[in-house]
């Protein structure tokens, strides 16, 4: 009798705290699960920053005529800031300013339209920015960053390893998966490799003709990789550097052609720079690799070195330029 | 460190009723414990099968949400996202398993780049029905399909770990254990509280029991200090008839033999007392140093323990011929037998001093009226007395009267001994003697009178042979023989007699020689 009392008493201490533990543990992960809010696919990656729905996260604050301003575009705005000052400091002093600052946007139409404008002296961003602000105001490309340690990459066009394709010319009539209409190594240079190859390159809901491959925008590298794997569509592409990582995790693709070398990220000045100042800039750039004092600006802003422009880059520019021109995608782009 | 018999009793009391409480303490502790540990087992088990129900709930709810998030990614090949989706239940400790299979069965999305990067069949086969739960070593796994409409666009998978039981138990056997200490903790204050006042009580009714119980013993015991201190009249009161009631019995017993052994050695004492007074008496009445221009004297006498009534004497006028000469034995011994002895031989010298001449016959029969007179009437005692009693008449002639051992006279002539036949009264048995017919002995010079007492001829040997007038007769004429003196003559035959057997009896002897 006193055990069935006892036991009685502890089994209903037990349940109640029991239960308390297993919804202390997983209810909370169970709300905040259900109260985020998921992108749609093929919809661009949510990015969140504080200051999105700002164009600049700091005006200038230095005088503009003792002052280079070097522009940015970035998801992080704020850290770019933080990572690029001892640069701008740097290349300032190559100018001969007194100050050199940084502006970094989310966006890239106000560096570019301040770029051209001449409120900013200096952009660095992707290939793919770079030939709009060319295109857009001939800002002057001077110099490639080998950010993240490499000054170059290749888009990579690639099928499944069962898949019969051998050239770029057997995709008549598939579907290419992209991420997005921002991507470089990802949309522009991939497409344009197809234009070259003598595709036509139209959107997934267009209907297809003979000499055209549709593309679908997927927003993100892995959707690309996946869905090529999966099935979904005969081929994909990404930046060499992605898909060497991506095969090295053991990815089933098989690369099919490969781009020329893209400058991975690329310098420009504003029109409006002088050309001693743009000189001692590329030049003060270029030296920066092999300069001792340089090399804590340098790590803090994760570029290796930075690299002359070659003729082939120009032509990327000029082809990416020419992917400028207005298209109808039919899925997302920004 | 001395203790009373109470105090140790008290103790032993107290150690064998707290044995037993100890002993249910220890028991009953231990049926507790057991109970609580059953108790506890069963509490733990149902514990897990709540936590269980609890983690199935929590699944069910989680799974329906993971399956309401990730159906849109699914439909788009969203790999990203679903991947981002289930990364997000990874992260959560608890689940370490969150996967979305499509519904070719092939794993599309678990948390990581992996089912995006290859054609991986799901482990998990779709669930019959909308949800499916079953568990696995350390996990709580729940399927549940991902539909719209009648298409099944396929399922996901959630393990959720049951270390979350593991931990709940530790956590509740922290609580258990908490509550069952506080539990024990009470116990064991309330215990020691109600074993402090057992403790006591039974020290109590130890000590007023240990009291009662030795009340007997400590009467005993200050009776027995009073018997040290001399008094044996104290008796202790007999109340029971147990071992103590016995012991009290012994203990009066005791002191009552006490009583009677201080009696008894108190009239020894008295006795011995009285020895000495006779034996004073016995001695101080032989003659020390007699003489007689005729005769040659040696008197002997080697007592007994026990004080007997031989005597001897010797009464003599100043220098004059006239000499008494008496031997005799008072029957019994001690005091009594010392005063008779000196009643008759004070009455026989104050009748040698008024009349020397008077016969022996005479004498004795005055002896005797008085002694009978005295003894018998006014003592109311039967004392008697054996003596014969010689008077010297000169020319080596005694007239002799009276009862007693007969004498031997050793003849120097012959060197032979004679023993008179002298028949005669005891005095003090009639209270008038009869005639008593008067003897004559005559002593050639150089004979030997011997007078002796019963306790040399009467000496037993170890078959119980009595020494006789015989042997001493031997040993008399063999000591003359040898020319032996009359000192000589007593040690030869006190020798042989010594010899012979073990004294019990006065021993007497006078020889008398004349010269």
């Amino acid at each position: 009798m006193g055990t069935r009392v006892i036991t009685a008493m502890l089994v209903c201490l037990a349940c109640v705290s029991c239960d308390s533990i297993a919804r202390d543990r997983v209810s909370p992960a169970r709300e905040r699960f259900r109260s985020e809010e998921r992108p749609s696919p093929g919809q661009p990656r949510p990015e969140r920053p504080a200051d999105e729905d700002a164009p600049f996260v700091a005006e200038p604050t230095t005088p503009r005529e003792t002052t280079l301003r070097l522009g940015l575009i970035s998801a992080r705005p704020a850290q770019m800031i933080d990572e690029f000052t001892p640069l701008a400091r740097l290349l300032a002093t190559a100018a001969g300013q007194a100050h050199g600052e940084v502006v970094a946007t989310v966006d890239p139409d106000p560096i570019i339209g301040r770029l051209c404008s001449g409120e900013i002296d200096l952009m660095m961003d992707t290939a793919n920015d770079a030939a709009r602000a060319i295109r857009t105001c001939n800002a002057v490309a001077i110099a490639v960053a080998a950010k993240g340690g490499e000054l170059r990459y290749r888009s990579v066009i690639f099928v499944s390893p069962r898949s019969r394709l051998r050239t770029l010319a057997d995709l008549d009539g598939k579907t290419i998966l992209f991420e997005d209409e921002t991507s470089t190594s990802a949309y522009m240079v991939p497409r344009a490799m197809l234009e070259a190859a003598g595709l036509r390159t139209v959107p997934a809901d267009r209907a297809l003709e003979p000499g055209m491959i549709r593309f679908r925008l997927v927003g993100d590298e892995l959707n690309i990789i996946g869905g090529v794997v999966h099935g979904r569509a005969e081929a994909g592409a990404l930046s060499s550097i992605d898909i060497e990582e991506y095969l090295a995790d053991g990815a089933e693709v098989r690369p099919l052609a490969e781009s020329d070398p893209v400058p991975r990220t690329l310098v420009l000045v504003s029109p409006s720079l002088g050309a001693e100042r743009v000189r001692r800039v590329r030049d003060r750039l270029l030296a920066l690799g092999g300069d001792p004092s340089a090399a804590a600006a340098l790590e803090r802003a994760e570029i290796a070195r930075f690299g002359e422009l070659t003729p082939g880059d120009a032509r990327v520019l000029e082809q990416i330029g020419r992917m400028r021109e207005p298209t109808t995608t039919g899925t997302g782009g920004s | 460190m001395r203790r009373s018999v109470g105090a140790k009793l008290t103790v032993v009391l107290l150690v064998i009723a707290l044995i037993p409480a100890a002993v249910a303490f220890t028991v009953g502790g231990s049926v507790l414990r057991t109970t609580l540990q059953a108790a506890s087992n069963e509490t733990r088990q149902t514990a897990d099968a709540a936590i269980v129900a609890s983690l199935e709930r929590e699944g069910n709810a989680l799974a329906s949400a993971f399956a309401e998030q990730i159906a849109n990614p699914l439909v788009a090949d969203d790999f990203a996202a679903m991947k981002r989706i289930a990364k997000d239940l990874r992260d959560v400790p608890q689940i370490e398993r969150a996967e979305v299979a499509a519904a070719d069965g092939t794993l599309v999305a678990d948390g990581t780049d992996r089912p995006a990067l290859r054609r991986m069949r799901s482990r998990d086969a779709v669930p019959e029905e909308e949800v499916a739960v079953r568990q696995e070593p350390g996990a709580l796994v729940v399927a549940r399909r991902i539909e719209a409409g009648d298409r099944t666009l396929g399922w996901v998978t959630l393990a959720l770990s049951t270390d979350v039981s593991r931990e709940a138990q530790g956590v509740l056997s922290e609580q258990m254990a908490r509550t069952l200490g506080e539990g024990e903790s009470a116990l064991l204050r309330t215990s020691s509280v109600a074993g402090f006042a057992m403790i006591l009580i039974v020290a109590l009714v130890a000590a007023y029991l240990a009291r009662r119980l030795t009340r007997p013993i400590v009467a005993l015991r200050d009776a027995t200090h009073r018997v040290g201190e001399g008094d044996l009249a104290v008796r202790v009161p007999v109340k029971s008839e147990d071992e103590i009631g016995m012991l009290a019995r012994s203990f009066n017993a005791m002191t009552e033999d006490l009583s009677q052994a201080r009696r008894a050695l108190a009239d020894k004492a008295r006795l011995e007392r009285e020895l000495e007074i006779a034996a004073q008496i016995q001695t101080s009445l032989l003659p020390p140093n007699p003489t007689h221009p005729d005769l040659e004297f040696h008197g002997r006498m080697e007592p007994a323990d026990e004080v007997g009534g031989d005597f001897y004497d010797v009464q003599r006028e100043g220098d004059g011929q006239a000499l008494w000469i008496t031997i005799g034995d008072v029957s019994s011994h001690g005091l009594g037998a010392g005063l008779v002895m000196l009643m008759v031989q004070s009455q026989i010298a104050s009748m040698f001093a008024a009349d020397p001449t008077m016969g022996p016959d005479v004498a004795l029969r005055r002896v005797n009226r008085l002694l009978y007179a005295n003894v018998q009437e006014r003592l109311r005692d039967d004392k008697y007395v054996t003596v014969r009693l010689f008077a010297y008449r000169g020319q080596g002639v005694f007239e002799y009267a009276g009862g007693h051992e007969w004498p031997i006279v050793w003849r120097a002539a012959t060197g032979k001994c004679e023993q008179i036949d002298a028949e005669g009264p005891w005095l003090g048995i009639l209270p008038e003697l009869p005639p008593t017919p008067v003897a004559r002995i005559e002593l050639a010079p150089g004979d030997v009178l011997c007078l002796y007492t019963d306790g040399i001829v009467e000496t037993m040997d170890r078959s119980g042979v009595q020494f006789e007038a015989r042997r001493m007769t031997e040993a008399l004429e063999e000591a003359a023989r040898n020319g032996a003196s009359l000192a000589g003559m007593a040690d030869a035959i006190f020798g042989a007699v010594e010899r012979y057997g073990e004294q019990d009896d006065d021993r007497t002897m006078l020889l008398v020689r004349r010269v």
